[in-house]
Order: C-alpha cells, then structure tokens, then sequence
C-alpha cells in the first residue's frame, strides 16, 4: 500500500514538472502569435516609435515578445527612442500618437 | 523490492528536477520584470525631452545632452531621472546654459540616480540665485533663439 502511494506522488511530481515545461513553452508560442506584426516601411521613425509603444502600454507582460516581432533588442528600442526625443519635430509628433 | 526501489529513484530524480524548474522560472520572471521597467523608461524617453524643451530649454542643449547620454550608453532609467530633473529644475528655476557640459560632469564625477537628480536640482537654483543678484536678470534670454517661442514658468508635475 505504502508503495503504491510512494508511486503514485512520484507520478505526480514528474507530470507536474513536464507540465510547467510545457506551460512555459506554450505561454511563449501564445506570445509570439498574439504579437503585431511589423509594419514599416512608410512611416516615420516616430510613428514607428508610437506604434512600439503604444502596443507595450496595451499589453506589457507581453514586452518581449512585441520587440522581437518589431526586429529589436531593448538596446536597439533605446536609440531608436534617443533619435526621436533628438528631433523636436519627431519627439512632439511622438507624444500626440502616444497620447492617451 | 523492486518497485520500491524504482520509485525511490524516481523520487530523487524529480525533486531536484522540480526545484531547478521553480528557480529557473522565477529566474525568467525576474528578468522579465527588468525588461518592463527598462522598456517603460525607455517610451518616456521623448515625452521627457519634449517636456525639457516646453520647460524652456533650449533645443541645442537637449539635442546636446541626449548625445552626451547616447554616446555614454547612459541606461534608460538614468536618462529618465535626468531629463525628469532637468525639466523639474528648468519650471522652477528656469534653464542653464550649461546643462549639456554640467551632467557630462556629473557623469564622470560618477553620480547616479537621486544624487544626480539632486545636483541638477542644486545647480539650477544656484544659477537661479546668481542670475537673480545680476543687473539684467530681467532681460530676454538673447543666446537662446531657438527657445524663444517655449513657455516658460512652473507648471505641475505630470
């Protein structure tokens, strides 16, 4: 009896140990599908820029996956966003698209 | 016997397993945390320009110091905390002239974060004093040409 109980909890640590695998590896594929996708092209760097945010600031648990669906690194976010704040014109046009 | 024994392994084998999954998740969390708060620092990046610039600092002195912070790889939270305090400064005091220069200094000096704010905030109500104690205090800001057309003057805190 004392074994079959030792086995079965040892099932269950090693279902609930796959399980949080696979969790992990599905929240990510759900990550990836629900992000944007990429559309540049013809805009500006600001709107661009606007874009990236606006769709971090609706949904920021899924940060990650939206800058690799946009092509970037955090790095990269960074001088993208220098390069608009260093522009009047581009940082002001930035902050009416972001505007909530 | 056997099954016991089999069981036993199984045991020893899933209970490590088990923790490392447990600490590499929370491992992942964390740093999915980080990425956030860097992120968000990094969207406020050009509203707090644009708020420097309404502040009634001159354009050349913000394009100069965002330089000064991109060539110096400056991370997103520190370039936050400076241009916040610049703006705070610049609406309470009125802008510098040496701002660019002043937190390459600061930099170097190796301040961060509330220090850095705090000098920034020390050194506009310094130049606020002496601008207040000289003859032409009163006069229109002649060398700044390309933020003349800014308002100046408190405004709250966003």
């Amino acid at each position: 009896m004392n074994i079959h109980r030792i086995m079965a909890a040892a099932l269950v640590l090693v279902v609930a140990c796959g399980g949080a695998a696979s969790d992990a590896s599905g929240d990510a594929a759900a990550d990836s599908a629900a992000a944007p996708a990429v559309t540049a092209g013809t805009q500006s760097e600001a709107q661009r820029a606007a874009a990236i945010s606006n769709a971090i600031n609706a949904a920021p648990m899924r940060t990650d996956s939206i800058l690799v669906a946009h092509g970037l690194t955090a790095d990269e976010l960074q001088q993208m966003m220098l390069r608009v704040a260093r522009d009047s014109a581009a940082s002001a046009e930035y902050g009416r698209l972001t505007r909530p | 016997m056997r099954p016991f024994l089999l069981t036993l392994s199984l045991l020893v084998l899933a209970t490590p397993g088990a923790a490392q999954v447990a600490a590499a998740t929370q491992a992942e969390s964390s740093a999915a945390d980080l990425l956030r708060q860097r992120v968000a620092s990094i969207l406020r990046i050009p509203t707090r320009a644009d708020e420097v610039r309404q502040a009634g600092v001159a354009d050349s002195t913000v394009r100069s110091v965002l330089d000064i912070l991109r060539g110096r790889q400056v991370p997103a939270e520190q370039v936050e905390v400076i241009l916040t305090a610049e703006r705070d400064a610049a609406r309470e005091h009125g802008p510098t002239d040496n701002f660019g220069a002043f937190v390459q200094s600061q930099l170097d000096r190796g301040l961060r974060g509330r220090e850095l704010a705090a000098a920034i905030r020390a050194e506009h109500a310094q130049r606020g004093k002496d601008r207040g104690k000289r003859p032409d205090s009163a006069a229109p800001r002649g060398n700044r040409p390309d933020s003349a057309a800014a308002p100046r003057g408190k405004r709250p805190s966003t």
